[in-house]
């Protein structure tokens, strides 16, 4: 049974803004990519009835359309290095003081990983996907997610050792 | 996955802005709304054709040049044809004039000679 509009935004809407939020970094370009992959679901409900997946589906989608922002804003605006320092709210603030600096230093460690290996990690440890599972919705081989995946990983824990120091 | 991989998958994401919902799906209905009306179906053999427009266009074109130059060329028999019964009428007024005059000719030069009967005929040849 088709699911309404409404149902497919409270069902996946949460998973689609986390990971635009990630990708872009940027609130204002995450409200925009989320609107208009509900947009685009609402001209073409027949892109959907195809899918096996729909969450899948949905991050496909969200991450073509974020891939195309993220390439039009780095040739307009040439702001790699400005963007990683930026670090927006990613995650939901807490209240206590140690945890509110391990988030935001995780924030800003993922910032400065490649689009391609945040994606990965992204996927892999917010959305419980498997390998295979990335693959399919990133268009690429399970063993080039696999790596990025540890790649990413690497770099993570180097950059927060001193913060999650106790933890290997 | 790891403890360090455990410890960062536990840090919540941020929660989408309830806000958000109502925009954004205001704006996706719109799309349905503004979404242009289906093209009517097309008849069968429109169907048939439509994958090659272009094809068949030119050969429908191809067919009326050709339809065009065979009716401007003139044929050979095109001028006999255009007035044949004429002729034709004349044709026969002049052949039996020919033949009467040819019949009224020979009746007067040479009567016809009367077959004679076999027997006699035998007898003229050991005569001779």
């Amino acid at each position: 049974m088709r699911e309404s509009l409404e149902e497919l935004y409270d069902g996946h809407a949460q998973a689609l803004f986390a990971f635009l939020l990630n990708l872009t970094r940027n609130e204002a370009d995450t409200r925009d990519l989320l609107q208009e992959v509900f947009c685009k679901i609402a001209r073409r409900r027949d892109l959907l009835d195809d899918a096996r997946d729909t969450r899948a589906f949905l991050l496909r989608t969200a991450h073509n359309l974020a891939l195309d922002l993220i390439r039009r804003r780095a040739a307009r605006e040439r702001k790699h290095d400005a963007l990683a320092g930026e670090s927006p709210a990613v995650f939901e603030p807490a209240d206590d003081l140690d945890e509110r600096r391990c988030r935001e230093a995780l924030a800003a460690a993922l910032a400065e990983l490649p689009e391609e290996q945040r994606a990965v990690i992204h996927l892999k440890l917010w959305e419980g996907l498997t390998f295979e599972a990335i693959a399919e919705t990133l268009g690429i081989p399970p063993n080039t997610a696999a790596s990025r995946y540890r790649y990413g990983i690497d770099k993570l824990r180097e950059r927060l050792r001193p913060i999650y120091g106790e933890l290997r | 996955m790891n403890e360090f991989e455990k410890r960062i998958a536990e840090t919540p994401p941020r929660r989408v802005p309830a806000a958000w919902r109502q925009d954004i799906l205001a704006a996706a209905r719109s799309e349905i709304a503004t979404e242009p009306a289906p093209r009517p179906a097309r008849p069968g053999w429109l169907e048939w054709l439509w994958p090659r427009p272009v094809a068949w266009g030119a050969l429908a074109a191809a067919w009326v040049v050709i339809f065009a130059l065979h009716a401007a060329t003139p044929s050979p028999s095109g001028s006999q044809t255009a007035s044949a019964p004429g002729n034709t009428l004349s044709l026969i007024v002049k052949r039996q004039q020919e033949l009467t005059s040819l019949l009224a000719t020979a009746n007067e030069t040479t009567p016809p000679k009367a077959v004679s009967p076999r027997s006699e005929r035998r007898r003229d040849i050991n005569a001779a």
